[in-house]
């Protein structure tokens, strides 16, 4: 489903990291350890295809819009776009139906529909990414510190997609939360 | 083209003109730079007909500069604003360039449209070849999207992105400014010789191939810079 | 037998001392040539560069009497002109030799050789312009001692490298002696040429020579490293953007050479050192469009994004670059406010002794761009591979210890 060969990634004359090498497959959840500027969001940005990796290859099966749903802290919303625009615009984009009621129901955010991004709080924010992330229904779900910004409820959320998506694909979080650690069916720790 | 290509085109194209009716940064500051050129013109030759060479000249550097100024922002605000790798996660290369370069080669169009009627009403000229004018401006215009386009794609990722937007798009611009400057003139008139003439319509020509020229080298270039 | 000039009649009084100031102007002028390297690469070797540098050009500067002395015993003044030429070859292959930092030297690698051609040239024109021309019979003192100039200065310059980083190679040395022959050979010919009577000033019609290759190797250094952008795009092998980059490097020097000379020749001929002449103006552009390729790369510190959007504006500035050097000088109303003889060039009138000048030099800029080429990308790969060990020359120091997937609950399938 996903396969990581090798994969190094450098700035300048530093390794952010090397010689990574692992796959996943349906029912896998990996969590990706390490300590801050261990390089976790580095490797997930890469595997998302958004950093283009200086050595090494990553295969996925398909079309990376549909089989790939990311999410991250720092990932940017349109500020003028409303919540359920957004959901449109990436349905739109990806060639998948928007289910925009359904996904905002899954994530709480079904009263904020008409909100601007803008108006958005740092939790709801997260949320929608959420949404944005399974909207495709992908099989290899990335997530980048997922429980950061959310509260209780958010938290157990996302417990609930990992778990949905545990059926349908395959997770990969990086994380340094226990809550989140035991998500996960493997571990792959990042040295400095 | 199919229908999903469309649709994708159009989602971009529409999440363009909502952000920008939303927020009216570009058009804005292209419209008041574009209307601050014409009426300092105006009011620099006030009182004087101003020779055809230097008009076409004045019309294409107002032009050049106001899509300088705005144009680039679509890539450009995009990665400011940190929604770029939403677009990148999301979207396919070929669809986000044909979106956004059609969102600018409409405000492009505008620009050049409103602008010019303002400086012939201002400036008191009066066109000898219409079609010959109005040609070179709408593929000007449209080049113009087209290669501003692609440098604000260049460039988006940079440091100091919106100075550097000007010194890579500038020389690029010049050949097409060049051909620009000609087909105006020569639609301003009087000229004096047919061969002059057929030089204008020559250089309505390039424009339109240097329009086609653009939009098929654009997708294919930001294809290849588009997740590095 | 002895043509006469008389261009400038203050300067024509005795020889020998014209030829001394001459000099005295070509030393602070590569002295400061070396300077400005030392200065914009790193301190460390930038001292160690500076101060060789200086060496280097004192070295030479008290040879210069008894070249001097063979030149003027023939009334001969091409040794002159070899001098500077030659020390702007050294010049790059120190740069290009040593360089580590490749981005950072560029500024100061076309200054130096923009500086090190018009003081070429221009003592060229200089010379020509207030003493007697030589005639071609008098050839074998003059080859003499153009062979032994040659020679001295590239032995200096292998010892010279012998210092900076402690290689030496025969075989190397050889061949640049060869090649520093051949220059010299070259501007030998330049000079002995006839005059080029349909110009203004005939006797300076001879920077042609020096002008004519550089627009033409500028332009297929562009095309070539257009397509190592796109070879680049293709495989994203970073190989392919450091051959592009010195590609579009050794062009831009081209350009600026076009240029210097082409500014020098509308001096002399057309009486301006600006004359908005279309193919002046149009070059002038072309090397616009260049510079913002460099100030692209200047402004990307991630390497593959770097490669990927340069070259792609690589790619994109291709066809605005070609419009400007064959269509826009060739536009009806364009062509005709042109001073620029192309007709004639053209029109095959270019023969005898002038063509195989033109052939020599052409021939010569060739060589000397594989071999600077060669050198460029040599440093640019030897660079990356330092990056790639973390900054570090020896190869086998990291075995990168690989993260694993540790503490499974179970081992991940290969799928």
């Amino acid at each position: 489903m996903l396969v990581v060969d090798s994969l190094g990634k450098r700035y300048g004359r530093r390794w952010i990291f090397r010689q990574i090498s692992f796959s996943v497959s349906i029912g896998d959840r990996l969590a990706i350890l390490g300590h801050n500027g261990s390089g976790k969001s580095t490797l997930l940005k890469s595997l998302a295809g958004l950093i283009p990796p200086t050595e090494g290859t990553i295969k996925l099966d398909g079309d990376s819009r549909i089989s790939l749903g990311y999410a991250a802290l720092e990932m940017a919303l349109y500020p003028q776009l409303s919540v359920a625009e957004h959901l449109q615009l990436s349905a739109d984009l990806r060639g998948v139906p928007a289910r925009t009621d359904e996904l905002l129901k899954r994530v709480n955010l079904e009263y904020a529909a008409d909100y601007l991004a803008s108006a958005l709080s740092t939790g709801m924010k997260a949320r929608l990414k959420l949404a944005m992330a399974i909207q495709p229904e992908p099989k290899v779900l990335l997530l980048d510190e997922p429980g950061a910004s959310l509260d209780e409820a958010g938290r157990t959320l996302v417990q609930e997609i990992a778990e949905e998506q545990a059926s349908r694909g395959a997770l990969i979080v990086a994380t340094n939360e226990p809550q989140e650690r035991r998500l996960a069916t493997h571990e792959l720790v990042l040295a400095e | 083209m199919n229908s999903s290509w469309r649709s994708e085109i159009f989602a971009v194209f529409r999440k363009e003109v909502m952000t920008e009716l939303r927020s009216r940064s570009g058009l804005t500051t292209g419209a008041l730079f574009a209307f601050v050129t014409v009426v300092t013109i105006a009011l620099a030759t006030y009182n004087q007909r101003i020779e055809k060479n230097l008009a076409a000249a004045l019309v294409w550097n107002a032009i050049m500069f106001s899509s300088i100024l705005s144009l680039p922002r679509t890539f450009i605000g995009e990665e400011e604003a940190g929604t770029g790798d939403l677009l990148r996660l999301m979207a396919r290369p070929h669809a986000v360039f044909w979106g956004k370069s059609l969102f600018n080669v409409v405000q492009a169009l505008l620009t050049g449209i409103v602008l010019s009627v303002m400086f012939i009403i201002f400036t008191n000229i009066k066109l000898t070849v219409p079609w010959l004018y109005a040609v070179s401006l709408v593929f000007g215009c449209i080049s113009l999207a087209g290669a501003v386009t692609i440098c604000g794609a260049l460039v988006c990722r940079a440091n100091n992105r919106y100075a550097l937007a000007a010194a890579v798009a500038v020389p690029i611009l010049l050949p097409l400014i060049s051909l620009g400057i000609t087909g105006v003139r020569i639609g301003i008139g009087p000229f004096e010789t047919d061969a002059s003439f057929l030089g204008g319509v020559r250089a309505g020509y390039g424009l339109i191939g240097y329009a086609i020229a653009t939009l098929v080298i654009g997708p294919p270039l930001y294809a290849a810079v588009w997740k590095s | 037998m002895v043509r006469t000039k008389g261009m400038d009649a203050s300067l024509s009084g005795n020889p020998d001392s014209e030829r001394m100031m001459l000099w005295l102007i070509a030393a602070p002028t590569f002295f400061a040539n070396f300077l400005l390297i030392g200065a914009m690469t790193r301190l460390a070797d930038g001292m160690k560069k500076a101060a060789l540098g200086l060496l280097l050009s004192l070295g030479y500067l008290c040879l210069a009497p008894v070249l001097l002395q063979l030149a003027t015993e023939v009334e001969f003044s091409f040794v002159v002109l070899s001098g500077p030429l030659l020390l702007t070859g050294i010049n790059f292959v120190i740069l290009f030799g040593t360089g580590k930092k490749a981005e950072m030297e560029l500024p100061a690698l076309a200054l130096s050789f923009a500086a090190g051609y018009v003081v070429s040239v221009g003592l060229g024109v200089l010379d020509v312009s207030v003493r007697p021309l030589p005639d071609i019979d008098q050839f074998p003192l003059p080859i003499l001692a153009v062979i032994l100039g040659a020679v001295i200065v590239t032995a200096l310059s292998s010892v010279f490298y012998k210092l900076v980083d402690g290689s030496f190679e025969l075989v190397k040395t050889l061949a640049k002696i060869v090649f520093a022959i051949a220059v010299s050979f070259a501007t030998f010919l330049s000079y002995a040429v006839q005059d080029a009577a349909s110009f203004q000033k005939p006797e300076l019609a001879r920077i042609f020579f020096w002008h004519f290759p550089c627009p033409i190797m500028a332009t297929g250094l562009i095309c070539i490293g257009a397509w190592f952008s796109f070879k680049y795009l293709q495989t994203k092998d970073l190989a392919w953007d450091a051959r592009a980059s010195a590609t579009n490097e050794l062009g831009y020097i081209f350009c600026l050479a076009t240029m210097t000379t082409g500014i020098l020749f509308s001096y002399v001929q057309w009486g301006d050192w600006w004359q908005w002449d279309p193919r002046q103006t149009s070059f002038l552009i072309v090397l616009l469009i260049y510079l913002a390729y460099f100030v692209l790369r200047g402004a990307m510190p991630d390497e593959d994004r770097r490669a990927a959007n340069s070259g792609a504006y690589a790619l994109a500035a291709l066809g605005p670059a070609l419009f400007l050097i064959f269509v826009f000088p060739r536009l009806p109303q364009i062509a005709q406010a042109s001073f620029h003889p192309t007709k004639s060039i053209m029109a095959g009138e270019i023969k005898g002794y002038y063509a195989y000048v033109i052939s020599a030099t052409m021939t010569l800029s060739l060589v000397f761009s594989v071999w600077l080429y060669k050198m460029r990308v040599a440093a640019s790969l030897f660079e990356q591979e330092v990056n790639n060990n973390d900054g570090t020359m020896e190869t086998n120091r990291i075995t990168p210890t690989p993260t694993g997937v540790v503490r499974p609950v179970r081992v991940p399938d290969q799928d």
